[in-house]
Formats: structure tokens, sequence, C-alpha cells
């Protein structure tokens, strides 16, 4: 027992999700020790919201497991997996966005395509003491500042700034070119320093906030 | 100097993604374009700022698979066609219903209508009748309302009147407030001889408990000593009788045989 565990982390990561794709249920259990805090994290920070966090991340899972045999180069295993979880991510979002404009929701800004009810729902938790129990103040309003910006450059964001993905990669998880995720990361990035100077967040005024 | 950095090439640089030559024409650039590198500086700062939001640390759960079937207890899902099925369902589901109610939806030189069950036609009143109806309960309602207006008026003028007289009649008035001192004056002396009654009451029975306290307390110190004296007499007379004994033994002893043991 001891030796097969040892074994399987022998194993290269690209070893490992050929043997997930044969069916090996350790193997995957494997994999998804290694992506799936990662996983979350990236959900997190798209969505702010810690059940939906688990809950996508969950789902994220079990769409790998059944579309693992499909994945051709075990190399795309990670653009492939952050492609699925932005799926799942962007399907929450139209959905609440959808449930939102149902309620008809005055104080929503329906105005604004890209700050769906997604948003203002994050908006909203920021005041909510019990949801967000650990954060800091500041970690709090950069929570809320990432959920303002549009999704497309969202995605882009938290894959370069956290996930530490190459702009090819991005691309790859994106179905989209290299040059459309650095215009994303440059607008994403602007619209967040512009954000930043509203609230009067810089680096001089962060230590004060700490 | 044609040599220009765009948005595109100004992010490869500042995710360090270009190759050496191209990030020292870029660094060159920067050293030529003052607000190209504010403007650099500015997403650097952005990025610091950013990386502020830490990671959350919670428990990866465990898969398990039941012949490629799910997995971590979620529930299955429709997949797209589940809002097509939904508006299906939700037809027949009308449909249904107005098969069993009979409903009815018609229309005719009168207007529209909907029934369920047996249509029942009502011709209703002539625009004439329905205007005489309404004009017969709009003047029973003014008549009603009128009749109100007056009542008010008569029980209003008699409360004024009263008011009035109860004003004029200052006499009665201060009576009553003197009637009215003098009754607070007597409570309060009332109260405070009641209550001045109370503490000396309270006062005496603290006294007497006290008094019989220390006498409970005086007594049980004497039935103490007595007992202690008690003792040293008992102690006293064994004493006595202990050396009496050892005194007879040794005069015996004496009088006897040196050899001999008591």
């Amino acid at each position: 027992m001891q030796a097969e565990t040892i074994a399987i982390d022998m194993l290269s990561a690209d070893q490992l999700i050929l043997s997930a794709q044969r069916g090996d249920e350790k193997a995957f259990n494997q994999l998804v020790n290694h992506w799936y805090l990662r996983i979350y994290n990236y959900v997190f920070k798209y969505c702010a919201d810690e059940e939906k966090a688990s809950d996508l991340s969950q789902k994220t899972f079990i769409a790998v497991f059944k579309n693992l045999k499909k994945l051709k180069d075990a190399k795309s295993f990670k653009p492939w997996v952050y492609r699925i979880a932005t799926n799942f991510c962007h399907e929450e979002a139209r959905r609440v966005a959808r449930s939102k404009v149902v309620t008809m929701d005055p104080t929503g800004s329906e105005d604004d395509e890209t700050r769906t009810g997604f948003e203002s729902e994050a908006k909203e938790r920021m005041f909510n003491p019990e949801k967000t129990f650990q954060q800091t103040e500041l970690e709090k309003i950069l929570f809320s500042l990432l959920q303002q910006i549009p999704e497309d450059q969202r995605s882009v964001i938290l894959m370069k700034e956290y996930e530490g993905f190459k702009f090819h990669e991005i691309a790859e998880a994106l179905n989209t070119s290299e040059n459309t995720v650095k215009t994303r990361l440059y607008r994403g990035l602007k619209a967040l320093k512009k954000m930043l100077e509203e609230q009067n967040i810089t680096k001089e005024t962060i230590h004060y906030e700490l | 100097m044609s040599y220009k950095v765009d948005e595109n090439k100004l992010m490869a640089y500042l995710y360090d993604e270009l190759p050496a030559d191209e990030r020292s024409r870029v660094e060159q650039y920067l050293e030529d374009n003052p607000s190209a590198r504010k403007e650099l500086d500015e997403l650097k700062e952005a990025r610091f700022l950013m990386s502020k939001v830490s990671d959350r640390e919670i428990e990866v759960p465990r898969f398990t698979f039941d012949q490629a079937e799910v997995v971590v207890g979620s529930s299955p899902t429709l997949g797209w066609w589940r809002y097509p099925l939904g508006v299906a369902a939700s037809i027949a589901v009308i449909f249904f219903v107005g098969y069993l109610t009979s409903f009815k939806l018609s229309a005719d030189n009168d207007g529209w209508g909907i029934a369920f069950g047996e249509t029942v036609t009502n011709d209703g009143y002539s625009q004439d009748q329905v205007e005489m109806l309404i004009t017969q309960a709009l003047a029973a309602n003014n008549e009603m309302i009128s009749q109100q207006i007056k009542d008010a008026e008569s029980a209003l003028t008699q409360q004024v009147s009263s008011i009035d007289m109860a004003k004029l009649d200052e006499a009665l008035l201060n009576e009553y407030m003197t009637r009215l001192r003098d009754f607070n004056k007597q409570t309060l002396a009332q109260m405070l001889e009641t209550s001045d009654q109370n503490q000396r009451d309270y006062t005496n029975r603290a006294l007497q408990d006290l008094a019989i306290y220390l006498d409970i307390q005086r007594q049980n110190d004497l039935e103490v000593i007595q007992t202690q004296f008690e003792s040293f007499e008992n102690d006293a007379e064994i004493n006595q009788l202990q050396t009496n004994q050892i005194l007879t033994n040794l005069i015996s002893s004496v009088g006897e045989q040196p050899n001999n043991q008591y």
C-alpha cells in the first residue's frame, strides 16, 4: 500500500493524467489533490463566494473526470481544466444575472452589462462579516474590485496574476489569440489601477490599511 | 525612432515574456519615453496591490466513482435541453388544466370573454342605467356625509362651550388646585411618617436580634469555658491518681528487697 502510493507520487504529471484517462481512480485523486486548491482559488477570486467556489470546483472536476478521455495531449491538461472552470464560472454569472433581471431589482445596475447581479451580490457580501471572516479590509476591497471588471478581462488577470500562466497557455485556455489575451490583460490592469486610485489605495496607503 | 511599444509588447515586457533582444529595445524605448515608463510603473503598482489577495486553504474533497457515474453526491443535471423541456412541460400542464376546467376563450362584437365550464352570457346594464345607479349612489353618499359633518359640528360646539365655562370659573380651578396641593401634602406627610415608623421598627428588631445573638454567644462561650474547666479537673484528678499509684509503687519497692522488680 505504502509502496503503491510512493510509486504513484513518483509518476510524472503526464503519466498521472494517462493513468487517470485509463480510469485509475487513485491517479485521478492524485490529480485532484494537485489541482483542486488552485482551481478553487481561481473560482473563488472569480465569483467571491465560498459556497459557489466549492460547488463550481467540484463540478469542474466531475466534468474533468467525464471528459478526460477526450483530452488528446496530456500537456494541455492545465489550460483545459481552467477552461472548464472558467466556463462554469461564466455560466453561473449568467444564471445569477438572469435571475436578477427577473426580480427587477431596482438597486441592480442593469444599465451596465458587465456589472451583472453576480458582482452586485459580491458587493453586498463585502459588508457581511460572517461570509468574509479572516479577510483583511484590503482584501475585501480587492475582491470587490475584481468582481467589477468584465469577465473576459477578469479571467485573464486571474490566470496571469495568480495562476502563473504563460500568455500562450491563457490563449489556449480561452480559445483565443495571444494578442487578444494581452489586450484584455492591459485593459483589466488599467481598470484595476483606476479603481484602486478611486479607492485611494496605493503602495503608500496600504501600510496603514494593514 | 520608428520603434513603438504597443500595449501587447508592454504586457509581454511587464510579465517578462520577451526575448532578450526585444526586451532591451523596450527598455531603451522606456528610457526615451517617460510617459510610457510612468504607465508601466502604474501597471506594476496595480500588480503589486493585487498581489495582496491571498489564497484560501480548504480541504480537498475525495472523488469516488461508480462505473464512471458521478461523484461527491452531486445531483444529475438535465443538460442543455432542460429549458425547452421545461417550456414544453408548462404548455402541457396549461392545456391539461384548461381541459379539466373547460376553459373557454371567446370573442364577438360585444368584446371578448373568459369562461370556465358553461358559458353564461350576461347582457348587463345599459349605459343609462349605470349612470342612474351611480347618480343615486352619489346622492346617498353625499347625504350621509353632510349628516356626519352636521353631527360632528354640533358635538364640537358643545365641547367648546363647556371648555369656555371651565375657563371662566377661575375660582373653582383655584379651589381645585388648593385641594390638590393639600392632598399631596397630606399624602407626603403620611408617607414620611410610615417610612419613619418602618425604619424604627426595623432598627428595633435588628437591635433585639443582636441582643439575642450576643446572649446566645455569651452562653456558648461560658459553656465552652466550663467544659474546659471540667476537663482540667478531670486531668488533675487523673494526674493525682497516677502520682499516688507511682508513689505507692515506689514506697512498696523501697520497703522490699532491692532485687525485686516492681
